[in-house]
This record gives C-alpha cells, structure tokens and sequence, in this order.
C-alpha cells in the first residue's frame, strides 16, 4: 500500500523539502504500511471508543457530551529540538517569575505602567506579598509553533490556570495501547507528572501537621469545558476534587473542606479556576496571609496579558542577564500610535488577539479570515486598540492526520503546548513533549476550544 | 509639566478649580471594585494643568498613568468590603480666554494628515456610515473645514432638542437623530458621527463649564492641520469657544474612551444608586474630602 | 535543615474517603437516575414477559402509555411510546438517565464505573434500528441490566473494597455479626 498525502504544506514535520520522509518518522511511516488500511481503520475505531469509553471529554457546550478528537499518529520531537525548548521554557520561566516579584516587591520598570496598570490581572493588593520561596509561577503552559529546522517560536504564555497536561498524557496512553505497533524502535522520554506536581505541593505547603499536607483540587464542577482534566489529575495525585461551596476560610484563617464527616483543613489548594473571591470568599486572603498553599498563586496572571507578553525577552536580558533562547512570534503595542498605524495598514497579514483571550477566544487570523470579519476587526481595533495586540501571521509547520475513510495522510497546522512546573526548591521541570494541538483543515488556531485535536507527543531520547 | 499654551495666553489667561465627587452605593457588601477614573485636567489646546489630586473612600490604591489619548488615568482598586465607594477629585488649571483666531483650510487639505486615518472611524456609538447622505446634504457645498464643521454643529443645535431622560449612555449617534432629542452628550456623538462622515477627523471632549456646579458636559474637537484640535460645541450652538469656558478632563473616539468612572465591582448584589457632580470656580481654591462629600449632599444627578 | 514533607495525607486517605456537599449532591444524582433506569427496564421486563406469553387481558399500548405518564413524559405526535421510554433524549428515557448518571459520574466515581456507563448507554447508540417491538427491547434491557450489575460491582470494589456479595454471603456475614456480639456482650453479662 502506498499511502498518500494530500496538499501537504510548505513546512511539513512529516516530510523535507524535497519531499523526503524525515528519517525520525521512518518507524512509524513502515507501521503505517505494514498494518494497511482495514487494520488502521478498526484500530482508529477502537481509539474512539476508548475515547468515549474513558470519558476523555472536552466540552464545548456543556449540554453535549463530547469526546476529545485524538489522531494517534505521533508527532516525534528530536532530541535535539527539545533540548532547545527545554532550556528556552525554563528560562523564560523564571525570567517571568523574576518579574512578578519585582512587579509586586521592589517595583519593576521593564513593562511601561501604562500597560501594567491598565491590565486587569494587576493586582495592587498583592504588592508586598511575599509567596513562599518567591514562587510566583508554578505550572506554566506555552504555546510554541515550529517554522522548520528545529525553529520553535512562542506564541504566547498561559499563567493563569493552564490546562491540557492530561490531554498529552490521556492522548499518549490511548495511542500506545490501541497502536502499539508505532512505538516499536523508538526511545522516547519518560515524564512523571504525579511526583513532579506532588513534590511541588510538599515543597509549597505550609506547615502542616503531623499527618502532612493536605491537597485538593478546586473545580468549577463537572460541566466545565477541562473538568476530564480536573478529574483525571484528582485521581492521579490523590486529591480530592472539591467545589467552591465545598470549602470556606475558619476563624483561624485557615481553608476548610465541609465534609460529611466534619470539616477537614486543607494546607494545598491546586485550583482550576480563576474567581477565588467568587468561589471561595476569603481564599486569597488566607494565601497572602499564608494559611494556605495556591497553585497557580495570585499574582502571575499579569504576564498572562497578551501584551505583557511583548517585554518577556526583556525580563530574560535584565532578570537573568541572558539572551533568549527562543524567539518570540514579533507583536505590535496597539497602544503605541505608531505600531496602531502600521497595525491598521497591514491588517490582512496580522493576528488580533484580545489582550484578556485564552483557548483561542478573541483570536482573528486575519488571512484565514472572510472580508466581512476583516471590516468588523478593522472597527475593533480602531475604537478598542487598548484591548488587543497585533502578531505577525507565522507560516508554521503542519503535521499528517490519518483519515480512515479516504485511506490517506491528510497535512492540518499543529502547535506545541508544553507544560513547565516550578516548585520551592527552585527546581523546574519541563515535560518532555506537550500537547501537539492539530487546527482543523484550513485553520491555523489549535486550541481545543476551537475544536481542534490532539496528537500524541514524543520526545526522541 | 509646560503644555504648548498658544501665543498670549499668559497675559488672557484666568485659573480655575474643581471639585468632582461621586458615589456609589450597593445592595450588598463588595469584596472589591475596581475602577479607572478620567476626571483629571489636561494639556494642550489652550489648557494648562496645574494640580490635582484624588481620594476614595474606603481608601484604595492609586496607579496613575496615561492613556492612548494622553488623558490623566488613575486606577483605584478598593479592596476592603464596604457598600459605598466615594471618589472625589479635584484640580487646577490655567486657561485661555482668547478664542482662538485661525484660517479656514479645505476639507481636501486634510487626506494626508495622520489624525485622518483613526479620528475618522466608527465606533459603537457613533457610526459615520449610517449618517453620510445626511452629512453630505448638511454641508452642502461648504469646501472649508471649519465651514463644514460649523454647519454640523448649528445643524446639531437647531434639529435635536435638548431634553434629559429620554437617551442614556448606550444611545448611538443614528438614535440620537431618529429621536430628534438628547443631552450634550448625544448631540457631540451625532456631529461626530456627521463630522467623520465626510472626512473630518474629530474627537469627543469630556469636562466641566466653568463657573457652575452641575454635571459633566460634552463637547466636539475637529482637527486642523495648521491649528491642532479646535472645539465646537452643538449643545451650545458655539463655535471656537475661547478655552475659559471648559476645564477639559479627557478627549476621545466617543464617550466609552473618557467615562468618568468606569470599572468593576465583585459582590452579591447590585449597584442601587449613584450620585456624582462637579463644581467649578474662578480662582484658586483648596478643597478636601469633607468638601467633597458635602457638595455630595446636594446632588440629585445621575451622571450621564 | 531542610526535611522533605510526607506525602499529602489525602493520599493515605483515599479521595473517596471525603465525602463534600459536591459529591455527597453527585452521588445522590447518580443513584437517583440509575434507579429510573433501573425502574422503567423492570417494568418493561414484565411487560415483555407477559407479552411473550401472549397474556389475552393484556392492554401493552395503556400500559406503556400509563408507564410513561407516571414519569411525567409524553408521547411526542409520531414517536413511539416505547422509542420515547427507551432511547428519546427527554431527560427521562431509559438512555437518557444512564447519560445524566454519568455526568454525575464523573464527579464521583473511579475511572471504571464511567466505563460501565459508557459501555450501557453504547447499547443504545451501537443499535443498527431501535427496538420495535417489546421483544427486542427486553433483549436491549437485558443486556444492560448486566452491564448495570457490572457497575454495582465496581462500585462495590471502588468504594467498599470489597467484591459484590451473593445473597448466601451476605446472610454468612450477618450470622457472623451476631456471633461475634454475643461473643462480645458475654463477659460484661459475667461481670455484673
């Protein structure tokens, strides 16, 4: 059988530029050949089941249950590439970390106030605080988009509750027991979420008693878009999963879990949502004050505005003395006349991107996009430049897609989230692979919010 | 902080103070409210700012910086529980009482000039598009900018009636005409809709009257690529007021860019009521928080 | 010196231990829709049987149509009433309350009883043509009667730690109980 591949696009992770297999993709390309296309077929079948069976949701209307579309043909990372974004994540990491603290400590002039003070996430009450070994930023997910010859470049940096840890490694586990036959000859990196995060927890808590600490996960309740995510990681790490009316904040300052047993203190929460004062009144309190551990903290979120973003390679020269190791997609100040100019001029080749957006919300590709929505974006940046920034349209890589029914390898754009975890000891580790998020033909926006799916991730050892 | 006063202004020039205070009161407790506050004095165009200050009660945090207009903003984020907010401002400034003397241009004049390219859009209040015939038959033959601007203003002046209660700050400009009546904030929204409807780049000014206690008013900058901004006022029917008849606070597409107050509030229950109004006076004049308060006690106005 | 904490205690514990208002509200959802299921399949069952046996008195159009009344659900111009108690999504058809059970699931339940649920509400959807006839629906209602009994014994292994008990066991065990409180009770009964 020779398997095709249909309009494949001009940076391809499956191919060269002469049209050549890349040599990391030889086992799975002969996998992919030796099963032919019945056996792939009932194996593709048999991933939807397993899917639907194990309740690997993403909701995006909660009164439709739907399962997470996942292509088990793997997207394999070189070593030597990840060696590169490893680093490039870490720095940029802690670089960010280093900015908050100064933000909210001694005071910070990287970022323009205007910029700081008009963004919603900047939080006067926070300054002053001092957060348990200066960790600002715990778990931290980055989308990355590659423009060929190991060339990963960021699009942007999710601080506040990043999600889709599970969705790599639900997509991994699914792909390795329903297509054994591609990981045959591959070394790949092995990753251990449970302790990473457990030891994060241990090294954040506040002293606890005797028995150690206590950790729940807060979640905004089953019909919420990631609650897979919040269920798989509570069974995963042990915690129990709990809503905001499920805790409150004692006399003692301390967070409690009303259970029917009676109330439980708890030392650890590792919330999924944004509202703390909506949820749990008195949570950030308790926090500043040190009863109780949060992870994400407050605070972080300020460099989860889309145009904090900008001065990140800046925090990396001044907070780290280094220079960047990955390059950052270029992004205009709209509230920069002149950058609103040259953003107004070349509008048709830019992405707008809402300042406050995440999982793909208010982002306009505008070359993907129709004329009409051209004029209504034009009118939105003109009278609101102040929520959004403008990005350079990057012609990243795409990845195949096996399509049982046309028996073929379709090419579909795919970026790279990558989670990276901080703890107390200043560790920070970064998970080999990510979450490789596959656009719908004929997109470029990956999120699975916008329905794209998921591809298994590998890192070559 | 020297602003470009114009020629004789240190000879016509008069000093005035304000006072502007507001209040808001809730159902329920707020865990915390977050605001932007543009009722600080600006620069330029016949302007001088002096001084100002700013206090909330509860107290909050203040972080002053300037917005894409150069408007003054200061954020305050209350973050003690509390279920009233009161901000109050006051401040200083030096005005010119020349009005202004300048040379009429063309309209055509102003296609390369860069305020063409933003002070012309459409906003969500003010559409040009809806109001282009309208605008055109307005102006009629008028090829002069400060010709063409001073018909829309007495075009505005003489068709919308000035009437409060019937329009609020959601009104759009196309609105504002089908009703035939509004306040000042309505009537700069539909010369600035008609304005930019052929071609005149032009802005939203949002201040006070000088010498009268009262509410906010609005008026209209067109843009002159010799003179800078010049205003025209459709409420008042006025062309090139001399800059002593306003303090101006902020300037911008329309009146979303330059609220008064504007922000967020976290809490269980609604916001019940609010008060807010200005006092202004010739002279200098210190006033305090108490000052504030007390004018509170005599305004019934909702801000508009 | 700096000492490694121990492990969260949640861990030792078991999350199933805790039970909050969240899941205490999801277990009780849970139970609530599985036993409608359960109750509209029994019925059916009957009525399938006495069916079978070509029983002369029996009115089946009344009483599925009596059956879905007592739940509160009409019958929509052009449905079936047996489409309507089986697999229509009216939020009380037999496969709409093993969907609602399994949102309430997932807040609460190991991985596997998801699975269970998958696999019964899977019966209904995998169908080539809905069950027409009473015959065909107990056949349907049959098969997830057992996968329902696989999830008892899920639940049984995830939040009991034990595996179901026959109803001989169960008797064993209580015969047992009492043994042992006599055992207990005796020598307090010596010592007065």
């Amino acid at each position: 059988m020779v398997m095709r591949t249909v309009g494949e696009g001009r940076l391809s992770e499956w191919r060269d530029d002469h049209g050549r297999l890349h040599p990391h993709y030889a086992g799975v390309a002969s996998a992919l050949e030796q099963l032919g296309p019945e056996v792939l077929a009932e194996r593709w079948r048999q991933s939807r089941r397993q899917v639907a069976r194990d309740g690997f949701t993403f909701y995006l209307d909660p009164r439709e249950y739907r399962t997470t579309p996942i292509d088990m043909l793997p997207r394999v990372i070189p070593a030597e590439h990840w060696a590169q974004i490893s680093a490039g994540v870490a720095q940029r990491l802690r670089a960010i970390n280093r900015f908050v603290g100064a933000l909210y400590g001694d005071g910070q002039d990287v970022v323009p106030n205007d910029v700081v003070y008009s963004c919603d996430y900047f939080l006067p009450e926070a300054e002053g605080f001092r957060p348990p070994s200066d960790l600002w930023v715990h778990i931290y997910g980055i989308d990355l988009v590659h423009l060929g010859d190991g060339r990963y470049v960021i699009l942007e940096d999710n601080l506040r509750v990043p999600s889709g840890i599970t969705y790599q490694m639900k997509t991994l586990e699914i792909a390795a027991r329903q297509m054994p036959e591609f990981a045959e000859g591959y070394n790949v990196l092995p990753y251990d979420v449970r302790e990473t995060y457990l030891e994060l927890f241990r090294s954040v808590a506040p002293d606890a008693g005797p028995d150690g600490p206590v950790a729940v996960i807060l979640t905004d309740g089953k019909f919420g878009s990631a609650f897979f995510e919040h269920r798989y990681l509570s069974d995963l790490l042990g915690a129990p999963l709990v809503e905001g009316p499920d805790l409150y904040v004692g006399h003692d300052g301390r967070v409690y879990a009303r259970t029917v047993d009676g109330d439980r203190a708890v030392d650890v929460v590792y919330r999924r949502i944004q509202d703390l004062e909506i949820f749990v009144p008195g949570l950030r309190d308790a926090y500043f004050a040190g009863k109780v551990a949060l992870i994400n903290g407050v605070g972080a979120e300020v460099a989860d505005d889309k145009l904090v973003f900008l001065w990140v390679p800046e925090m990396i020269r001044r907070y780290l003395g280094e220079e960047p190791i990955l390059e950052q997609a270029p992004s205009h100040n709209l509230l920069d006349a002149e950058e609103r100019r040259y953003a107004h001029e070349n509008l048709e080749r830019l992405v707008i991107k809402s300042r406050r957006g995440y999982g793909g919300i208010g982002v306009y590709v505008m070359p993907d996009l129709g004329e009409e929505t051209h004029a209504q974006v034009r009118a939105l940046i003109l009278s609101k430049p102040d929520e959004f920034i403008a990005q350079e349209t990057l012609d990243f890589s795409t990845h195949v897609v096996y399509d049982e029914e046309g028996e073929q390898l379709e090419p579909r754009y795919v970026d790279l989230r990558v989670f990276a975890v901080q703890d107390g000891e200043g560790r920070v580790s970064v998970f080999p692979g990510g979450l490789t998020r596959v656009a719908r033909a004929g997109s470029r926006v990956t999120n699975n919010s916008s329905g794209g799916l998921c591809k298994p991730t590998w890192v070559l050892a | 902080m020297q602003a470009d006063m114009g020629p004789g202004l240190s000879e016509q020039a008069v000093v005035a103070s304000y006072l502007y205070s507001a209040r808001y009161e809730y159902s329920q407790a707020v865990l915390h409210n977050d605001n932007q506050v543009r009722v600080f004095p600006r620069d330029g165009e016949g302007q001088q700012a002096l001084h100002y200050e700013i206090w909330t009660q509860p107290p909050s945090r203040v972080l002053p910086f300037s917005d894409r207009f150069g408007n003054q903003v200061n954020r305050v984020r209350a973050v003690e529980h509390h279920t009233q907010l009161v901000v109050a401002t006051t401040g200083r400034v030096r005005l010119s009482t020349l009005a202004p003397y300048v040379e009429d241009v063309s309209i055509e004049s102003l296609r390369e000039v860069p305020e063409s390219f933003e002070y012309t859009a459409a906003t969500v209040l003010v559409d040009p598009l809806r109001l282009f015939e309208l605008a055109g038959e307005v102006i009629g033959g008028a090829t002069g900018l400060i010709e063409a601007a001073r018909s829309v203003t007495d075009w505005v002046h003489g068709h919308i009636h000035y009437l409060r209660g019937t329009t609020d700050v959601t009104t759009t400009a196309h609105e504002v005409l089908a009703a035939g009546e509004g306040v000042c904030q309505d009537m700069a929204h539909l010369a600035l809709a008609m304005m930019r409807a052929v071609g005149l780049p032009c802005r939203y000014a949002s201040g006070l009257l000088t010498d009268q206690v009262g509410e906010t008013h609005a008026w209209v900058e067109f843009f002159h690529p010799d003179a800078g901004w010049l205003a025209a006022d459709p409420t008042r029917g006025r062309m090139l007021p001399p800059a002593s008849d306003y303090v101006k606070l902020a300037v911008g597409l329309d009146y979303t860019d330059v609220r008064p107050i504007s922000g967020t509030f976290l809490s269980k229950g609604a916001a019940a009521h609010l008060a807010a109004i200005a006092q202004v006076r010739f002279g200098e004049h210190e006033s305090s928080m108490a000052d504030a308060l007390a004018l509170l006690d005599d305004a019934h106005i909702v801000p508009r | 010196m700096t000492t490694t904490n121990p492990d969260p205690r949640s861990m030792e514990l078991g999350v199933d231990r805790w039970l909050t208002d969240a899941r205490a509200y999801n277990l009780l959802w849970l139970g609530r829709w599985l036993e409608r299921a359960y109750g509209i399949a029994r019925g059916l069952l009957w009525l399938a049987q006495r069916d079978a046996e070509g029983d002369p008195n029996l009115d089946a159009v009344l009483m599925l149509h009596t059956a879905a009344a007592s739940r509160g659900m009409s019958v929509p111009e052009g449905a079936t009433t047996l489409d309507t108690l089986l697999v229509a999504r009216n939020g009380a058809s037999v496969r709409a309350c093993l969907e609602s059970a399994r949102y309430n699931a997932t807040f609460v339940a190991p991985v596997e009883l998801i699975q269970n649920l998958a696999d019964a509400i899977a019966l209904f959807e995998e169908q080539d043509e809905q069950p027409a006839t009473l015959a065909a629906a107990g056949d349907l209602l049959r098969r997830m009667l057992e996968i329902l009994d696989e999830a008892h014994g899920t639940v049984e292994q995830a939040w009991f730690h034990s595996e179901p008990l026959s109803e001989e066991e169960v008797y064993q065990r209580f015969v047992q109980q009492q043994q042992q409180q006599q055992q207990q009770s005796a020598p307090q009964a010596a010592g007065e």
